[in-house]
């Protein structure tokens, strides 16, 4: 049996790739070797992604793919088709900062500032999957990331702000700690 | 980083140096063995945590099989006697698997702790193996569990042990063939653990079966530099509880070869960690 | 007048930070830039005996080429002190990494491509991959011809000597009185100590854009040092100064690493080369590794002392291999050697330190700046003493500590920190005199002092003032994420009695940027700070005597608040003022300041320090005595910040610091094999996360107010690294009764201590 050639985008051909890219609808026609940090970067201008290790380790690329943080220097733009992304850009709630961001400003969870998008969005996920996550929780996903400025802590102590902040704009004790809440931020 | 094609020095390769290559997304394991067979040069993508570094190294792929349409190999089921874990199950989903958890907990605690939260969303197990890095923990997990590895080929269906596999042993299969099936036997399995908490220095894993004469140890060793390794030692009592845990531990750490010694730490020193780290694991067993 | 300094207001680049919008040298576009790669040398010691690139020379898409023949009038070779350093490899490649060639092509994968095509021969030299071995006899040398070089004129008790031996280039000796005190000691102990060699791991990558035009060569980078970048760029070219202008970009962590020529020195080259073009040349992090490290020494410290335990004479003989060339290692080692003794009072100090050169990756600055190794053999060698005597370690400090007050050495800054009460403060944190005394368990102290600052810095800085009362704060302090460029703009703000918010900090831009001599040596609240007090006070002068002349009123009697001008509890607002006089074209207020430490003749350095940095540390382990496994479970520290600045800068410098020392403590080390580095990797080295971190870690800032620093602040940021190793291995010792002499302190060294002991006892 002969598989089917329509699976088939060789070399020279682009793959297309349509997402929901911080909450709106994106298409982009992406040669097979491009990496989403890439089409991010290059192709949609989100500059506050950017790149170190660009090899999985650093997580200074770290974005949401369906709500789950991934490093985007991992991932092939083409694996991406059909999926929500979510980068640091889609933070912001108009020209406020979003309660994370906030937070990570207020607590001082930033010395140079390159870790800091890729934190935020760990922090994102973490807040969507466990509303009011204990130290070692936080550790746990911290500890997916690098920071080499700051010590980890101040960054803790952000992630321990800003759920606060969000528990009291829900108005609510917190979620049910095992509802994967991928739902877009209201 | 990579040596130069004449050998005059070393590159550094980044990603936007990847050339594109032909790109085939098979959406059932029948079309990747069909799509593999027609493509030998092909490279298999699976959560590409650990392929972006290979690219990093050097490996610049002409052909990709992406294999994240095989919806039939992200299952997890367990017959009562066998546990079969299909090859793309992520560290996050493959050790949070309610089959798993009811048949073998110990395994879902040991994956369940590997990794770090954001690389556990897309490292997949059969990546893990396929990627042969020494530092990597299931070699050592599944390798002591005896665990076999299930492959499809143009030629049929092939299988080894994960340690046939971590040896290059004759039986397991060369070049870049497709695992789809992790096969674990349950029904002699009397008890596992993993100990990482020395890691990267050593890890430990320890799968204790029911033999014909008695009990069977089944201990895998990791490091950072050096390819797991794993010793064994037979018992002749039918409960834990009665093994000799001390004598059993050293019996298990003496027989480690000394290319487990590298810089981390010395084969003296392995050794007598491996032998402290089993003899809590038999204890905390018993 | 403190109002604004003291908040706990969020930095000034917190918004940019947070949103990701913050440019970083990484992020500099320029139309039509090309690519840079280079080609390393797979060797740790060869001759190159012939390089053929005209495969490459021919390959679309390729703009140049660099190889030794293409250096045109450029010098071959850059360096700090010592020049030994070629932009790409002329004779000799001395490790594996070292520059061979470099490209510029329209991308990355073009200019690989081209590197790919590059043919070198090279002849093999014997190698050196350690001190020990550069220093044997019949070593082979890695320079056999000495590269250009000076020493620096010291005041009394310094001397520096170049290639006091094979292999060495540089030694660095401090004496002060006299060599009969040892007659008076009762005891004499020789201990030696080993330190290994960390790699900055700063995440942004060494990356730079370059453009040369005939008249203008112009970089935009990373860098923490502009102006000596633009020194040194001006050098290698042989061109005035002011033809090169360095862009001061948002650096994504330097840790010392980002000092120096990096990448753009080939940038600029190869855009020569290419007519003009913007050369982008970023590094991957692997190649980061074989780019700079910190320094690995071996420390020989002979301490001579009273019965009692009073510290009389100490000799130390410090040896920090330098990798393959000289970088900042003559720097190194004289802050190595001055910061041997310590937070102590001695008779008679004798120093040498030799910089040793193996072929390995050079080593250069990194935080703590030969602090750190001086402070690992100081505070270590004072705990084997003190339990060679019987004594605790904590009154062993206390009696040998420095007074507020007190001078190190004849000439320089008194001790602007109460050495006890910082220590008081984290053993009581941590329990230490209550610590039960539970197998496995024990907790250590440990503090550091090194003289803060920088050598000799300078520092301008220009304040500016529009009509409506906006401040432009102009100085050439870099940002690297220690909050500089905030903690600056407070100062200013305090002192014109306005809001840190209508202060803009311009961009870093060696053409109109004040001068400052690097971002280093935790100098910016100190040195570039009294600049800035200084242009800020000279501002507000400024708007008072004009004010007092539009009032008719005595300028003493004039205060400036929120851009009025108070007389008699009444507010004057200024625009309205201004422009009565300058009409409505606009106008601006400007003043300058300036900061130097003094020349002093009395001071080895001809200058004394700006500042004390101390460090204290105290640490709880618990000790696996079958594994060897060192578990911190708490983690206290402090520092003095004289006066703080902004809390949250000054808590996360000294937070971050710690945390490095952690891993230094433990894990964190660049492993060779042989010449062969193992772990030059992301993932292969290890660097603290988050879940390393002890179960309790504690910071404290302690405001002493003894600084020199506006309002009295002092520097922070490498003080919290130095004492966390130390206090570590006291804690293992109180725990298990073993003293490590070697970092990391890893499970393996930790047993093999504990089986010695046994054999002893
Ligand atoms: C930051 C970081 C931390 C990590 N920490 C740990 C850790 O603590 N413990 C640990 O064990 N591991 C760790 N890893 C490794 C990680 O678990 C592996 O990278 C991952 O499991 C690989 O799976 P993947 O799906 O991403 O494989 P891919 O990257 O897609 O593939 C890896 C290799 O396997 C081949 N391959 C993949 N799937 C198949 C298949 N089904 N059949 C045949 N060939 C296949 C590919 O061709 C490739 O050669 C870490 C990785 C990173 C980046
Ligand atoms: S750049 Fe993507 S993880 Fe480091
Ligand atoms: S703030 Fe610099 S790396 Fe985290």
């Amino acid at each position: 049996m002969s598989h089917d050639p329509d699976d088939e985008v060789p070399a020279g051909a682009a793959v297309p790739v349509d997402m929901i890219l911080n909450g709106a609808r994106r298409h982009a026609d992406v040669p097979t070797n491009t990496m989403l940090l890439s089409l991010l970067r290059n192709e949609f201008g989100l500059t506050g992604v950017r790149g170190s290790c660009e090899r999985g380790v650093c997580g200074v690329c770290t974005v949401l793919l369906d709500g789950k943080p991934v490093a985007s220097c991992s991932l092939f733009a083409f694996d991406v088709d059909g999926a929500t992304v979510e980068t640091i850009e889609g933070q912001r709630d108009g020209d406020a900062l979003g309660p994370v961001q906030q937070a990570f400003a207020e607590c001082g969870g930033f010395q140079c500032g390159y870790c800091t998008p890729g934190m935020i969005i760990l922090t994102t996920a973490l807040l969507r999957s466990e509303a009011k996550p204990n130290r070692d929780e936080i550790r746990r996903w911290i500890g997916s990331n690098i920071c080499r400025c700051t010590g980890y802590e101040m960054i803790m102590e952000s992630v321990e702000r800003a759920a606060e902040t969000l528990a009291a704009e829900s108005g609510e004790p917190g979620e049910d700690p095992d509802t994967e809440g991928e739902e877009e931020r209201s | 980083m990579r040596l130069q094609s004449r050998g005059a020095g070393l590159l550094t390769p980044t990603q936007a140096a990847l050339p594109p290559f032909d790109l085939l997304r098979p959406t059932s394991l029948a079309d990747a063995r069909a799509v593999l067979a027609d493509r030998p040069e092909a490279v298999i993508a699976a959560g590409c945590t650990d392929l972006v570094a290979a690219i990093r190294e050097g490996l610049v792929p002409s052909t990709l099989v992406s294999l994240r349409n095989l919806d039939e190999l992200r299952t997890v089921e367990h017959d009562g006697t066998a546990l079969r874990i299909g090859a793309l199950n992520t560290h996050h989903d493959g050790s949070a698997h309610p089959v798993l958890g009811a048949a073998l907990p110990e395994l879902a605690d040991a994956w369940s702790a590997i990794a770090t939260v954001r690389i556990r969303f897309r490292a997949t197990v059969g990546g893990n193996l396929m990627a042969r890095r020494y530092r990597y923990e299931m070699p050592v997990i599944l390798g002591a569990l005896e665990t076999a590895m299930e492959f499809s080929t143009a030629a049929g269906e092939r299988r080894c042990t994960v340690d046939e596999f971590v040896r290059r042993d004759p039986a397991a299969p060369e070049g870049r063939t497709l695992l789809h099936t992790l096969s674990v036997d349950t029904a002699s399995l009397v008890a596992f653990r993993y100990d990482r908490s020395m890691r990267p220095v050593t890890t430990v894993a320890l799968a204790v079966r029911r033999s014909r004469d008695g009990l069977r140890l089944t201990a895998g060793v990791g490091s950072e530099y050096r390819r797991a390794v794993l010793v064994r030692t037979d018992v002749p009592v039918a409960e834990v509880t009665a093994i000799d845990h001390a004598g059993a531990a050293h019996e298990m750490a003496g027989q480690l070869p000394d290319r487990v010694g590298d810089y981390a730490g010395s084969a003296r020193y392995r050794r007598r960690i491996v032998e402290v780290l089993l003899r809590r694991q038999l204890e905390a067993a018993a | 007048m403190t109002e604004v300094v003291g908040h706990n207001a969020p930095r000034r680049d917190a918004r940019a930070k947070v949103t990701g919008s913050a440019r970083y040298g990484y992020d500099v576009a320029l139309p039509g830039m090309l690519h840079a790669k280079v080609l390393r040398s797979p060797h740790a010691h060869a001759r190159v005996v012939s390089i053929d690139t005209s495969a490459a020379d021919a390959l679309d898409g390729v703009a140049a080429v660099l190889t030794r023949d293409r250096l045109g009038a450029m010098m071959t070779t850059f360096g700090s002190l010592i020049k030994d350093q070629p932009v790409v490899a002329v004779d000799t490649v001395r490790y594996v990494g070292d520059v061979v060639a470099a490209v510029a092509a329209v991308d990355e994968r073009t200019a690989l491509a081209a590197l790919d095509l590059i043919d070198v021969t090279y002849e093999l030299l014997p190698t050196v991959a350690d001190i020990a071995e550069a220093l044997a006899e019949n070593a082979p040398e890695l320079f056999p011809e000495e590269p250009p070089g000076f020493t620096p004129h010291y005041g009394p008790g310094a001397h520096a000597t170049l290639r006091p031996a094979r292999n060495v280039s540089f030694e660095y000796g401090h004496t002060t009185g006299s060599p009969d005190a040892w007659d008076d000691c009762d005891h004499i102990f020789t201990d030696t100590f080993h330190f290994p060699r960390m790699h900055h791991m700063h995440l942004e990558p060494y990356v730079s854009v370059s453009t040369a035009a005939a008249d203008r060569l112009e970089v935009w980078t990373s860098n923490q040092m502009p102006f000596q970048l633009r020194q040194e760029l001006a050098r290698l070219f042989s061109v005035a100064e002011s033809v090169v202008r360095v862009h001061g970009e948002y650096i994504g962590g330097g840790f010392g690493g980002k000092s120096n020529c990096r990448t753009e020195h080939i940038g600029l080259r190869l855009s020569q080369l290419a007519g003009g073009r913007p050369v982008r040349f970023c590094m991957t992090l692997e190649e980061a590794f074989l780019t700079i490290s910190q320094h690995k020494a071996t420390l020989t410290l002979k301490t001579g002392i009273k019965a009692d335990g009073t510290f009389v004479a100490r000799q130390s003989t410090v040896l920090l291999d330098a990798g393959a060339y000289s970088e900042y290692s003559p720097f190194v080692a004289e802050k190595a050697g001055y910061r041997m003794p310590g937070a102590y009072r001695w008779q008679h100090i004798d120093t040498t330190c030799w910089t040793v050169h193996t072929n390995t990756v050079p080593a250069g600055a990194f935080r703590g700046f030969g602090g750190t190794q001086a402070t690992w053999a100081n505070e270590r060698q004072l705990d084997l003493i003190a339990q060679r005597l019987g004594i605790d370690p904590f009154d062993l400090r206390c009696r040998n500590m420095l007074d507020l007050g007190e001078q190190t050495v004849p000439g320089e800054r008194p001790i602007d920190s109460d050495l006890k009460l910082g220590l008081d403060l984290v053993a009581d944190a941590i329990r230490y005199h209550a610590r039960p005394h539970v197998p496995g368990r024990g907790i250590g102290i440990a503090m550091a002092c090194k003289d803060g600052g920088g050598m000799n810095k300078l520092a301008q800085a220009r304040v500016k003032i529009d009509v409506n009362g906006n401040v432009y704060l102009a100085a050439g302090l870099t940002e690297m994420g220690q909050g500089g460029h905030s903690a600056l703009s407070q100062i200013a703000a305090d002192v014109l009695g306005t809001e840190p918010a209508r202060v803009r900090f311009t961009d870093v831009d060696t053409d109109y940027s004040p001068f400052d001599s690097g971002t280093n040596s935790s100098s910016g609240i100190v040195v570039t700070g009294r600049a800035v007090a200084e242009a800020a006070e000279r501002a507000r002068r400024q708007v008072l005597e004009f004010a007092a002349e539009s009032l008719d009123l005595p300028v003493e009697q004039l205060d400036l608040r929120d851009w009025q001008v108070i007389a008699d509890g009444v507010g004057h607002p200024l625009p309205p003022m201004i422009q009565q006089v300058y009409g409505g074209t606009g106008f601006e207020f400007s003043a300058e300041g300036q900061y130097k430490a003094a020349f002093s003749s009395e001071t080895p350095f001809e200058t004394q320090a700006a500042f004390w940095e101390i460090g204290w540390a105290a640490a709880e382990v618990k000790v696996d005595v079958e594994t060897g496994k060192v578990d911190v479970l708490q983690l206290v520290i402090s520092g003095d910040a004289g006066k703080v600045i902004n809390h949250l800068g000054a808590r996360g410098q000294d937070e971050g610091a710690a945390v490095m020392g952690l891993g230094q403590a433990l894990f964190e080390e660049l492993r060779y094999e042989g010449t062969d580095l193992l772990n030059g990797e992301a993932l292969n080295y290890r660097v603290p996360m988050a879940d390393d971190l002890p179960a309790s870690f504690v910071s404290i800032t302690q405001e002493q107010g003894h600084g020199s620093g506006p309002f009295g602040s002092k520097g922070l940021g490498e003080g919290g690294m130095l004492p966390v190793p130390p206090a570590i291995a006291a804690a293992i010792a109180d725990a298990v009764g073993v003293q490590l002499t070697e970092l990391p302190m890893t499970p393996e060294r930790v047993l093999d201590a504990i089986d010695r002991r046994h054999v002893t006892i």
